[in-house]
């Protein structure tokens, strides 16, 4: 559906985008990450056809954004990233004008639209003013403006950027309704969000593709690592900290803290997760040290995009 | 086509819902009013007709301001907020996006101009003129102000997509504008300036042979060519502009 190849953005001399490649199937929702300034909406942009390519390919439903664009539009919809609406408007009066913009034919424009503002929980604002509706409202607007004419593509761009947890719980239900039928690219920062939503993750970092695959492979594959946080009694003039940091499964301890009556406080990260436990159990137990609470988990997202970005964020 | 009347309805509706333009509106009517009035006093004995004081007063005053007024929300705006860039996303040309709102804009002012020709028709009708000899009177000088409106607005729309800043696309508008009220004057009074523009350009004098009845076809074809080559420039601009 989504088809990117050797995609390439020069603004003079500087390089915004470079050689990224990349495809997104019907029924796949791929999580578009990277940090700010990486690129991800000046991407966006030129999927949509408004900011043209250095060079590159770029294909929507197998049609040339640069040589059909119009066929394009007619393919995609776009959530842009400030969610640009007219705020005079009444809900219902502003989808059915983007209803007639894109073609809707003029009897079909009412179901439609009817559809549209029930899949996106829009029902009780149907004759609200956008002015007046809540920044969560506004984003299913948003995204309801881009169901409009049912495309097979989707492209939001932040969708959940600025929405308080309900809302975003509620956007998220959204996305996995309507990933059956379409193909998805969402960019976002909020890491846990695409996590749960996205089949595929795109990870780019000043301009260039860092990494890209099946979200769960690429976790599985990244170092099978976490992090382990434990609290222990230990007796006077033992040193925890060098203990942990002799067993070859402790990658590093973040932090250490240390309580009255013995107790400590360490969370370390580790390279085997399920390894590392037994390992570091198995010190406790040899060390005669009282345990209180010993809880892991394993790496996020936001570990793979903060160590795939880390080089160039430095 | 049907595109361009979508927007061009949404358009016009924005300018109905707007309260600022009702208040250009009162502002516009309630001024012009006392202005006719006190010109029509002073010309009292004169051998002037009141659609002529009109018609001066709406060209010289008015014409300026309110087409600076109406195309500086045209692309400007929404160029700021985002709003452009979404319906140029939309299956639809840049070319129906600039004619639905141009065209919009000039229906605007070309209401506002017959409101304040009502002024004219009372006037002539409470003195006894028949409401036909009334029209007839006034035709030719509202059609050289629709002509010259247009015009205005297309430069009001060229300047509206060269930049997101209202203030500076009001005052290229606005400069430009008069720099096609004075170029006439000026080369009238340079001796070898070159003839075409004291032909088809002195807008002045030809807005005085419209109100005396005579309808010149050069100002006419000048104002549409000049719309038209603005508008294509204005389209070529958004198109461009995308690619920056």
């Amino acid at each position: 559906m989504i088809e990117v190849k050797n995609l390439t953005k020069k603004y003079g001399n500087k390089v915004v985008l470079n050689n990224l490649s990349f495809n997104v199937r019907k029924g796949e929702v791929v999580g578009f990450l990277g940090p700010n300034g990486a690129g991800k909406t000046t991407t966006m942009k030129m999927l949509t056809g408004f900011l043209p390519a250095t060079a590159g390919e770029i294909k929507i439903c197998g049609y040339d954004v640069r040589e059909d664009p119009y066929s394009v539009h007619k393919s995609m919809g776009y959530l842009p990233e400030n969610n640009p609406v007219y705020p005079a408007m009444r809900v219902t009066e502003y989808l059915k004008y983007v209803a007639r913009l894109k073609g809707v034919p003029y009897r079909k424009v009412s179901s439609h639209i009817l559809d549209i503002i029930e899949q996106c929980d829009l029902e009780d604002y149907r004759k609200a003013i956008i002015k007046n509706l809540s920044k969560g409202c506004k984003q299913r607007l948003g995204l309801a403006v881009a169901l409009v004419g049912d495309p097979d593509v989707l492209v939001l761009d932040e969708p959940t950027a600025g929405l308080d947890p309900y809302q975003v719980v509620q956007f998220r239900k959204i996305i996995e309704r309507l990933s059956e039928k379409h193909a998805m690219l969402i960019s976002s920062h909020i890491l846990s969000e695409i996590e749960l939503i996205s089949n595929r993750i795109v990870i780019i970092n000043g301009g260039e593709l860092v990494v890209k695959g099946n979200t769960t492979e690429l976790l599985d594959n990244m170092d099978s690592g976490g992090t382990v946080y434990m609290e222990v009694r230990v007796s006077e003039g033992e040193d925890v900290k060098q203990e942990l940091e002799n067993l070859d499964d402790i990658i590093r301890v973040n932090s250490f803290d240390t309580f009255s009556n013995g107790w400590v406080a360490v969370e370390c990260d580790v390279g085997h997760f399920d390894q590392s436990r037994d390992v570091l159990f198995g010190l406790i137990v040899s060390k005669k040290w009282v345990l209180r609470e010993l809880r892991s988990s394993r790496h996020t997202l936001e570990n793979l995009f903060l160590e795939m970005t880390k080089e160039k964020i430095v | 086509m049907s595109k361009t009347i979508l927007i061009f309805k949404r358009e016009v509706s924005v300018y109905f819902y707007s309260t600022l333009a009702f208040s250009i509106f009162c502002l516009f009517l309630a001024s012009t009013g006392f202005l006719f009035l006190q010109v029509a006093q002073s010309q009292m004995g004169e051998r002037v007709t009141l659609s002529t004081i009109m018609f001066k007063l709406i060209f010289f005053c008015w014409l300026p301001i309110i087409a600076t007024f109406l195309s500086m929300q045209l692309f400007a705006e929404e160029r700021k907020n985002g709003q452009l860039e979404l319906l140029l996303t939309f299956p639809i040309t840049t070319a129906q996006l600039i004619a639905g709102k141009f065209t919009a804009a000039l229906l605007f002012l070309l209401l506002i101009f017959l409101s304040a020709i009502g002024y004219v028709c009372f006037t002539e009708v409470m003195a006894g003129e028949t409401i036909v000899s009334v029209i007839s009177d006034l035709t030719s000088g509202l059609l050289f102000l629709v002509f010259f409106g247009m015009f205005a607005l297309s430069i009001g729309v060229f300047a509206s997509t060269i930049t997101s800043n209202q203030l500076l696309c009001s005052t290229i508008t606005f400069i430009m504008i008069l720099f096609f009220y004075f170029i006439g004057y000026v080369a009238n009074l340079i001796p070898h300036a070159p003839t075409f523009i004291k032909e088809y350009m002195n807008f002045p004098e030809f807005l005085n042979s419209f109100c005396d009845g005579i309808i010149d076809s050069r100002p006419l074809v000048f104002c549409f060519s000049g719309t038209v080559l603005f508008l294509l420039y204005s389209i070529r601009i958004l198109e461009v502009s995308k690619h920056r």
